[in-house]
């Protein structure tokens, strides 16, 4: 098994061991999501105007939460350091923890959605598009926000960092996932999806590869 | 320090150079035909775009070179590039502000430029933040250094992103700056901005560079 | 509002405004940094010149 894979492997197993968790943030997201409509009022149009914005801010807000928590094993148990003694490149470890970052908010994005069409009346005929904004979105959070994890995991006031380095950073992804969800639920008269997609592919290209350079001087001794 | 009097010698000349553009661009220059006596906003806010992303490409250049070369003074470098960097892009979003109300009747537009600045002033504050809550030295300058590089190369995607969320929405174009601006007063205060901002970096390094000798080795009792 | 319309009048309060805060952040920051300066080297117990 590569050790991209078995990496991989070790993330995704730590995501299911955790899943309390998961379901944890679950709550905290759709929680989340309710406060929003409370803070807006009850207008229906309103809400289902700003659907998309309050999903995916409801997202952003909860990917502090599920990044942290990945490198939670590496810090407290010290864990890290025993990983990079093998011979496996900083790089593979990387990737393995930021994928399974990504598929871990696709998963939770994917799930605030029946929350969002129930709050906010807000639905779309087009799943399978929606999923693949979900996707590329999460992965466009997850490319930065591992990287700032490993970081932020061994500084102080971690939990006030993390957001604070990456909510800038990802302010383009969360125009184009936000308008691309908008433009999913209201009607693409004029097919602008694509270039939202297009800036999200671009962003997630940019950010996986020049994260996974830097990882290594971000880990090292 | 006899080497001291390369950055106060910046500011000796950036100061009195800014004092004079501002002066003929307050004063002398003409009123211009659309935007009135507002415009003169431009003979300060220009130079301090400039300077602005000048100072942040600094940064961003004092990154990679301490990545490469792990020269910690060039860690120096950065720290005083961030904090000035950061500094003048805060100001470059009052001076915004400020010329938007009368024009645009709103304090902010949402203009691109000045959106993007916006998030730039958190992104490179954060890293600012950042340095403030690491203790090792060497982490510090790794971790600044990788987050100014990620930053800076986010900046372009953000101004697009913005750009086009924003165009979708607003019609109005951005205003004509430079053309409509007499250029004397304008060229004036960039290089004195240029001075003012190239001897503040430099002293702000020196102290950057004093407080990390004095974290290694603290001085014995006087 | 301004532009879209023809000549926005006065605003010269908005100019001094601009100007005064540009004014004040500089002169401001630099003496910030003069002042952290020289303390660090106090702390040292450099003879200033």
């Amino acid at each position: 098994m590569s050790p991209l894979r078995a990496a991989l492997r070790k993330d995704l197993l730590l995501h299911w061991r955790t899943r309390a968790q998961v379901v944890a943030v679950y709550g905290f997201g759709a929680s989340a999501l309710l406060l929003f409509s409370f803070a807006v009022g009850p207008s229906a149009g309103v809400l289902r105007e700003h659907a998309a914005g309050f999903l995916w801010l409801g997202l952003l807000l909860s990917s502090t939460l599920t990044l942290a928590e990945s490198f939670h094993a590496e810090a407290e148990h010290r864990a890290l350091e025993g990983l990079l003694l093998l011979p496996v490149s900083p790089r593979a470890l990387y990737y393995a923890k930021a994928l399974a970052n990504a598929l871990a908010l696709a998963a939770l994005g994917a799930g605030l959605v029946p929350v969002m069409v129930i709050l906010y009346d807000a639905a779309t005929p087009r799943i399978p598009a929606l999923l693949g904004i979900i996707l590329l979105g999460s992965a466009g959070l997850s490319a930065p926000g591992t990287l700032y994890a490993a970081m932020t995991s061994q500084a102080r006031a971690r939990q006030t960092l993390l957001p604070l380095l990456l909510f800038p950073l990802v302010v383009p992804v969360l125009l184009a996932a936000v308008k691309g969800t908008a433009l999913l639920i209201h009607g693409d008269p004029m097919g602008q999806l694509r270039s939202w997609a297009l800036l999200l592919v671009c962003f997630n290209v940019i950010h996986w590869s020049l994260c996974g350079l830097l990882f290594e001087r971000v880990v090292e001794d | 320090m006899r080497a001291d009097r390369f950055p106060y010698a910046m500011l000796a000349l950036g100061f009195p150079l800014l004092l004079w553009g501002s002066y003929w661009g307050l004063f002398l220059a003409p009123g211009e035909t659309y935007m009135g006596d507002v415009q003169r906003i431009m003979y300060v806010h220009v130079p301090t775009a400039w300077n602005a992303m000048l100072a942040l490409t600094f940064a961003f250049a004092c990154a990679v070179l301490f990545l490469l070369r792990g020269d910690p003074a060039w860690d120096a470098r950065l720290e005083g590039a961030l904090e000035v960097g950061v500094t003048l892009s805060g100001l470059l979003c009052l001076q915004g502000a400020i010329w938007a109300k009368p024009t645009w009747g709103v304090w902010w537009d949402w203009d691109p430029r000045l959106t993007t600045t916006a998030v730039m002033v958190f992104a490179f504050g954060g890293i600012l933040a950042l340095r403030q809550f690491v203790d090792d030295p060497v982490k510090r300058a790794t971790w600044s250094a990788v987050a100014a590089v990620i930053a800076y190369v986010d900046v372009p995607i953000v101004y697009f992103s913005v750009k086009w969320w924003n165009s979708l929405h607003q019609t109005q174009s951005s205003p004509e700056t430079v053309s409509r601006a007499f250029h004397w007063p304008l060229r004036i205060n960039a290089v004195g901005m240029l001075f003012l901002m190239t001897g503040l970096i430099s002293l702000r390094a020196r102290l950057a560079a004093l407080r990390r000798d004095e974290e290694l080795a603290p001085p014995g009792p006087r | 509002m301004g532009a879209a319309s023809g000549v926005i009048s006065g605003g010269w309060g908005f100019v001094w405004a601009a100007y005064g805060v540009s004014a004040v952040i500089l002169i401001g920051y630099a003496v910030s940094v003069h002042a952290r300066y020289r303390a660090q080297r106090r702390r040292r117990g450099e003879v200033k010149p």
